[in-house]
């Protein structure tokens, strides 16, 4: 039988972990091409 | 009780100045209609990825998910779950977003034209903006309620002046920025919301403590609050409706299927969507988290559930977070909320003027015109959700009543999408009935199921909005075997 409390607690740490990576790397790459972006258009 | 302070108060006000300075220094770049609504279809990885997390993971969001969680416990975490896995197959296999990209379009119902007739579009985008319209219809609530909650307010007039600031910063710089202004805004609120919620889980787990938070919730919930398929918490048919709403929420939902729409390349869409899967998956994960951390620390301090567990969450951050970072995770969500407001209302009054008024006049008017009604209609509808607001009685939990409001459009859309996109004999007459069909999703909404006896109100929201899926496939392909095309249109048909 699934032990659903190990279950969502891994869930929980991992996901957490990996939303902290993708905001750092989309934020970098996000700034850049918003800078690009705004370069270009004007 | 609250730490929101005058620091807190400072840092909200810079904080939305800004965004709503931006928002107006964004309209020099609106020249023409797709400059206003899908930003002149520029959008590379990073700000695609930023805009669709950040205008999903907008205020309304993380308070029905804290709702959610407490009201589910550890059980809710399935939503998120099934949001991000099925968000990563779409990514994967490009299901309905890349043809789409392909076909060009703009919105939903422009492909309803390019696949079936002029008519499936008109009559869909109708049913797309009545059913988008009222799913927003509870956000200024959602938003004043977290402002109240929040600030230690806790008079219904507060609340009623609060919407109405509100709606009024969110109105000036959509009318004016349009996507532009969205995409800066979005890109901000994304940073900043995210760090501040992952914050605030980790100030929570750290007060509370981790075992105590796991054994608080086995008593609360009991077994219920942590297996999904029980049959006392939400079952099978439950979580059976959130994989469809997993997939609904980023392949068919016209806000998201814009980000689609506005992205460079379909290699850029894919990409977009394999990321953002785990912002689908954090925006309930989170929110859901510290929904059940409220629950704890309410049981801890013997303090009453308040009667709208929509307080709870707001009421929660209140008492957890210091002063400083209050202010700065309470203007992000401010931030949310009104970027997850403007994109809804540039979404709706766009598929109105494009999709409905447009077409009616034979899709001959002006670029100028266009956007002058797309502002005017974005200005009705503001005005609408501030009447809806005040007077709609919610009935149920936020998070199903957007479900099933939104089903009134997506149960059609997703028929004709889904199955209209890569069945070639899916005819125009099958399409009407599917678009139909989906109309009897409004049966789920409280106020009309208590009306329609008990019959329909013995049955949960999950199970209603299932029954529509399936009525309107079925429709679809019976109205298409039965009333097959004369002349076969299959442009956009894979």
């Amino acid at each position: 039988m699934m032990d659903w409390k190990i279950f969502w607690t891994y869930f929980l740490f991992i996901g957490l972990s990996v939303f902290l990576f993708v905001v750092l790397k989309t934020a970098q790459s996000g700034f850049r091409e918003l800078k690009d972006f705004f370069e270009k258009k004007d | 009780m609250t730490n929101f302070g005058l620091l807190d108060w400072i840092i909200v006000f810079i904080y939305l100045s800004g965004s709503v300075f931006i928002g107006y220094q964004s309209r020099k770049y609106v020249k023409n209609m797709s400059d206003f609504v899908v930003a002149g279809r520029s959008l590379g990885r990073g700000l695609g990825i930023a805009t669709m997390i950040g205008s999903e993971l907008g205020l309304i969001t993380v308070m029905y998910a804290a709702q959610k969680g407490l009201t589910g416990g550890f059980a809710s975490f399935h939503i998120a779950l099934l949001a991000g896995l099925v968000c990563l197959i779409v990514g994967w296999t490009g299901y309905i977003v890349v043809p789409l990209r392909k076909l060009g379009v703009m919105t939903i119902p422009e492909f309803y034209e390019k696949r079936f007739s002029r008519g499936v579009r008109i009559l869909g985008g109708a049913i797309l903006a009545l059913s988008g319209i009222l799913n927003m219809g509870m956000f200024l609530n959602a938003g004043g309620t977290f402002i109240v909650g929040v600030t230690g307010m806790d008079s219904d007039f507060h609340l009623k002046i609060v919407m109405s600031i509100l709606l009024i910063l969110v109105l000036f710089y959509t009318m004016l920025g349009g996507m532009f202004s969205i995409v800066v805004t979005d890109f901000i609120q994304f940073v900043v919301l995210s760090i501040g919620l992952l914050i605030a889980t980790f100030i929570s787990i750290k007060t509370l403590g981790w075992e105590h938070i796991l054994k608080t919730a086995e008593d609360h919930y009991g077994d219920a609050g942590f297996n999904p398929l029980h049959a006392d918490g939400f079952g099978i048919d439950y979580v059976v409706w959130m994989a469809f709403m997993g997939l609904i929420s980023c392949a068919v939902w016209q806000t998201a299927v814009m980000r689609a729409c506005a992205a460079k390349d379909t290699n850029t869409v894919k990409r977009i969507y394999k990321w953002s899967s785990i912002g689908f998956l954090a925006r309930f994960l989170i929110p859901n988290f510290l929904g059940i951390c409220a629950v704890v620390y309410f049981t801890d301090n013997l303090i009453p559930m308040p009667e709208n567990t929509l307080q709870a969450f707001p009421q929660f951050l209140a008492v957890i977070l210091p002063t400083g970072l209050l202010g700065l995770v309470v203007a992000g969500m401010l931030a949310a909320f009104m970027s997850t407001h403007d994109s809804y209302l540039l979404c709706w009054s766009s598929v109105l003027t494009e999709d409905v008024i447009n077409p009616l006049y034979d899709c001959k008017l002006k670029d100028a015109l266009r956007l002058k009604i797309t502002r005017i209609i974005i200005f009705l509808i503001g005005i609408f959700l501030l009447i809806w607001s005040l007077w709609y009685p919610l009935g149920q939990d936020l998070w199903d009543y957007m479900a099933i409001s939104g089903a009134i459009y997506f149960t059609g859309a997703f028929a004709l999408l889904g199955v209209g996109l890569y069945w070639k004999k899916a005819s125009t007459t099958g399409a009407y009935l599917a678009i139909l069909g989906g109309l009897s999703a409004m049966s789920g909404l409280g106020p009309i199921k208590e009306r329609l006896g008990p019959s329909i109100n013995s049955l949960s929201s999950a199970e209603l909005g299932l029954f529509t899926i399936g009525l309107s496939i079925t429709l679809l392909i019976l109205g298409s075997i039965l009333f097959p095309d004369k002349k076969n249109n299959t442009q956009g048909a894979r």
